[in-house]
């Protein structure tokens, strides 16, 4: 019974960190109806902030809080201004998550910088030893924790639901053009939102830096946690946030005590999942009810970009096939080999994400979920029952597709968010799961010894073989779907992304549709993931981790959206670059969130789009027809 | 009041009105008359702010407001009630209407004022404390204009008030607007329907292709073939003069205010 309650207290504690966290979320969430993926990553720069100004100045950990707090905010007032803000106003909701996740991106490779990859921890506000209470331990950073919680959460309730001001963030999300008419300064607004959860952020970073240690992308999972737990308590309501954690830190703390703690991560995914689906605005939500995914339809995406009709089609396809002969034989040896072979495996999967996003209007931040169990599938079934690759590949594939299949029933009447942090609690549930399943998976250090891809009796055991492999994968996979996409299936797909609603009206069957593109997706995945351990005879958690599914994200955004063969340009720079500037390799992580952040903002149709735009420029007359003006959000 | 010369304006750099010069009286009722796509909105959008302007100048009281924000704009007295109402649909009728107060102003107080949209229309009183997204049509736009009113406005910017408006509500409306002039409160009318608007206005300029194409006193316009032609949908100006004058009083009569 005692150690019942000391779970449930601890849970509890879990709990005022998710609720703090959450917080943040629903703060910008009620001023500017987007999701800020980099809220995470704010936690972890106030508290490696307040670590280095502690150990430069000798301060008390609270002082020095304080100080890490500031400068938190002063960095979020500059990313603001500068991106978050100016993004509202040229981006639909779903780019928004991009944005933001290559923000998150973004500031964990500059955290990478500067702090380099080690753990570290902060002092307790006072002392490291707990209280007793009767039988119970209490660690006094706890009560901390429980006490910051729920003055912050309770202050932002106040100040939401009590003051003009409060008002006026009210309207801003609501309709931020009437809101301006009003007299209300909105980007203001949405500055200070912004700028404020990032030091409510801050404030939980430094209160959690003693209870857990941190490095530079710990982010992410206060991100998930914390906007699982905002989820659970109803989106945009503080008090809602406080409920949810408390809820979620108690569960996940319960099934990790008596049951594993892989089992902990799961149940927090299948909770998210049941919120969703039973009661889309929260357990705890007031005032009248409302649907995330219906308010993707009020901005417009913009349409991708088409090269038109292709006069040179087969000249550039000759061109190609002239290429991929020669190519191999130019750069024999030497790391540029291994860099462009990773790259045609990659590339599979970077497509079927095109699919998914460029084309149904989806977001997925989980791809690299499913060439995880790709590639742990086929390896596992190959160590250990000694199975051919082939048909480990299609086994992996079989339960990738059978994975979508569940994550889309569970989803499919969702749109924009909730899909997009559903594949990003599915891509964490596989890392976890890569992770702690020592048995299957090897555990950290990864599966050893993974036999080269053979058909038939035929290994593909040297460069030059992997080279045709993955070339020839990669080809067959753009050739049928550059096919598919200009029949009837991709035509509706793109119905969907343009306006689903019309598409619905017009007979196209929006959930099958949907699914089908997931499931597209999820195959893709798979198969490269297969591809991508039988290449490297080795497979680890990080290398199909959730760092993966973002990167991909900014290959796909970069290379550009919606093209099918854009994403090539996208995956060669994020892959090339940095094995051809090794000294940088630090600079990755920062550079891919750079990009991706500024294809988002001011170059959506990626580097594809700039090439075509020069393509038209260079045809003698306007062959191809006009580029469709995109109407964004004209008032 | 207003005083606009030169002004372009559009969207993304590219300008949708161009070179476009007009005035309003103090008291006085200015409609803007043209189709669908002729500018009407943008020029209204970059009269409050919410687009900026291009090109040219504008002046409210004396002074120049082209480069204020839209919330300076506002604070001034310049206020625009949107096409498409834009109520904040989630929020309460009573709440919008407290938002519409958001910039203080000396004189009454907010609750003072909301009594007084009240009394104007009651209909608002009985549903204050509901969402405004479940309001009518009709009760979204009295809502809509009531909340342009809330923050007590020298010029109002309505822009397309009677659009989708059943018929009866839409006389309702302008009657309103005819007496919100007799208040002392100026007012640029942008509509499609030229007939109603003329009748309650004093002045109108035509805008065709983002210029203007037409200007006047209402009473001529309404005489003029090209306008009847184009916007009152009739082949010849062939209506006696009195039916469209009456109409006003017409209106009055019908939708008496206390």
């Amino acid at each position: 019974m005692l150690q019942l309650v000391q779970y449930v207290l601890g849970g509890l504690l879990q709990g005022a960190i998710f609720g703090l966290l959450a917080v943040g979320f629903s703060l910008i969430y009620r001023v500017t109806s987007a999701i800020n993926l980099a809220q995470g990553a704010f936690c972890i720069l106030g508290a490696l902030l307040t670590g280095s100004i502690q150990d430069a100045l000798g301060l008390h950990v609270m002082l020095a809080g304080v100080l890490g707090v500031a400068a938190t905010a002063l960095i979020a007032l500059l990313v603001g201004a500068a991106i978050f803000v100016p993004g509202l106003s040229r981006l639909p909701t779903s780019a928004m998550f991009i944005l933001t996740a290559g923000l998150l991106t973004f500031l964990e490779g500059a955290s990478l910088v500067a702090w380099g990859s080690q753990s570290y921890t902060l002092d307790a506000f006072s002392g490291e030893r707990p209280l007793r209470l009767g039988g119970l331990l209490v660690p006094t950073q706890g009560l901390w924790l429980l006490g910051i919680a729920l003055a912050i959460n309770t202050g932002v309730a106040l100040v939401l639901s009590r003051t003009r001001m409060g008002r006026a963030f009210q309207a801003c999300a609501e309709n931020p053009m009437a809101a301006s008419l009003m007299g209300i300064g909105v980007g203001r607004m949405q500055l200070l939102s912004f700028v404020a959860a990032a030091a409510i952020g801050a404030v939980a970073g430094v209160a959690i830096g003693p209870v857990t240690s941190f490095q530079f992308d710990t982010g992410r999972m206060y991100t998930t946690f914390g906007f699982i737990a905002a989820v659970i308590g109803g989106m945009g309501s503080p008090l809602g946030a406080i409920a949810g954690g408390l809820c979620l830190g108690v569960a996940t703390q319960l099934a990790a005590a008596y049951v594993s703690s892989l089992f902990s991560n799961a149940l927090a995914l299948v909770l998210l999942l049941a919120v969703l689906l039973w009661r889309p605005s929260g357990l705890f939500a007031s005032g009248p009810a409302r649907r995330q995914d219906v308010r993707e339809e009020k901005r417009v995406n913009r349409p991708p970009v088409r090269l038109g009709a292709q006069p040179g089609g087969i000249l550039a396809a000759l061109a190609a096939v002239l290429l991929l002969g020669v190519l191999p034989w130019w750069m024999r040896s030497g790391g540029l080999m291994s860099s462009v072979i990773i790259t045609a495996i990659l590339f599979v999967s970077v497509i079927g994400l095109d699919v998914l996003m460029g084309f149904t209007g989806q977001v997925s931040l989980g791809q690299a979920g499913f060439m995880a169990i790709g590639g742990y599938t086929a390896s596992v079934l190959a160590l250990q029952y000694d199975v051919p690759p082939l048909l480990g590949t299609l086994c992996g594939l079989v339960l990738s597709v059978a994975c979508a299949v569940v994550l889309a029933l569970g989803t499919v009447r969702l749109r924009g968010i909730y899909l997009a942090i559903a594949t990003l609690a599915f891509s964490l549930l596989v890392d976890s799961l890569t992770v702690g399943l020592e048995g299957v998976t090897g555990g950290p250090s990864g599966l050893v010894g993974i036999p080269s891809f053979s058909i038939a009796g035929f290994v593909f055991d040297t460069p030059l073989r992997n080279f045709y492999l993955a070339a020839g994968v990669a080809a067959v996979v753009l050739v049928l779907l550059t096919g598919g996409m200009r029949g009837a299936f991709g035509r509706a797909l793109q119905a969907i992304r343009a306006d689903p609603l019309a598409a619905a009206a017009l007979g196209v069957r929006v959930g099958r549709y949907r699914m089908a593109a997931f499931c597209i997706s999820a195959a893709l995945g798979s198969i490269s993931g297969s591809l991508y351990a039988f290449y490297f005879h080795f497979l680890s958690p990080e290398m199909v981790g959730t760092q993966i599914s973002l990167q991909m994200l900014a290959m796909l955004v970069v290379g550009g959206e919606g093209t099918l063969f854009g994403p090539l340009f996208g995956v060669a720079i994020l892959t090339l670059l940095p094995t051809a500037f090794q000294p940088l390799a630090q600079f990755k992580t920062m550079g891919a969130g750079l990009l991706l952040v500024l294809f988002s903002m001011y170059l959506p149709s990626g580097i594809f789009g700039l090439l075509a735009r020069m393509v038209r420029l260079l045809r003698p007359r306007g062959y191809a027809p006009a580029p469709v003006a995109a109407n964004g959000s004209a008032p | 009041m207003l005083d606009v010369s030169g002004l372009s304006a559009g969207y993304d750099g590219r300008a949708v009105i161009h070179d476009l010069s007009l005035t309003v009286e103090q008291g006085e009722i200015v409609a803007l008359l043209g189709a669908n796509g002729a500018g009407k909105s943008t020029l209204a959008c970059a009269l409050s702010g919410l687009l900026p302007a291009l090109a040219g100048s504008i002046r409210f009281q004396g002074a120049a407001i082209e480069r204020a924000s839209p919330a300076a704009r506002v604070s001034a007295g310049l206020v625009h009630v949107p096409e498409g109402r834009q109520v904040f649909a989630g929020l309460t009728v009573a709440q919008n209407l407290e938002l519409g107060a958001y910039v203080e102003r000396p004189g009454s107080t907010t609750s003072a004022r909301m009594e007084t949209m009240f009394d104007r229309f009651p209909v608002l009183r009985q549903r204050s404390g509901s969402v405004a997204g479940n309001l009518s049509g009709g009760q979204q736009q009295m809502l809509a204009i009531s909340r342009g009113l809330m923050s007590g406005p020298k010029l109002l910017i309505l822009d397309e008030p009677s659009l989708g408006l059943a018929p009866t509500l839409v006389a309702e409306v302008f009657a309103m607007i005819a007496e919100l002039r007799g208040q002392g409160l100026s007012i640029l009318l942008s509509e499609q329907n030229a007939r109603m608007s003329l009748a309650i206005a004093d002045r109108a300029y035509v805008l065709e292709n983002g210029r203007i194409t037409l200007s006047g006193p209402a009473a001529d316009l309404i005489r003029s073939s090209e306008i009847a032609k184009r916007y009152l949908g009739l082949g010849a100006p062939d209506r006696t003069e009195e039916s469209d004058c009456d109409l006003v009083a017409r209106l009055r009569a019908a939708f008496a205010w206390s």
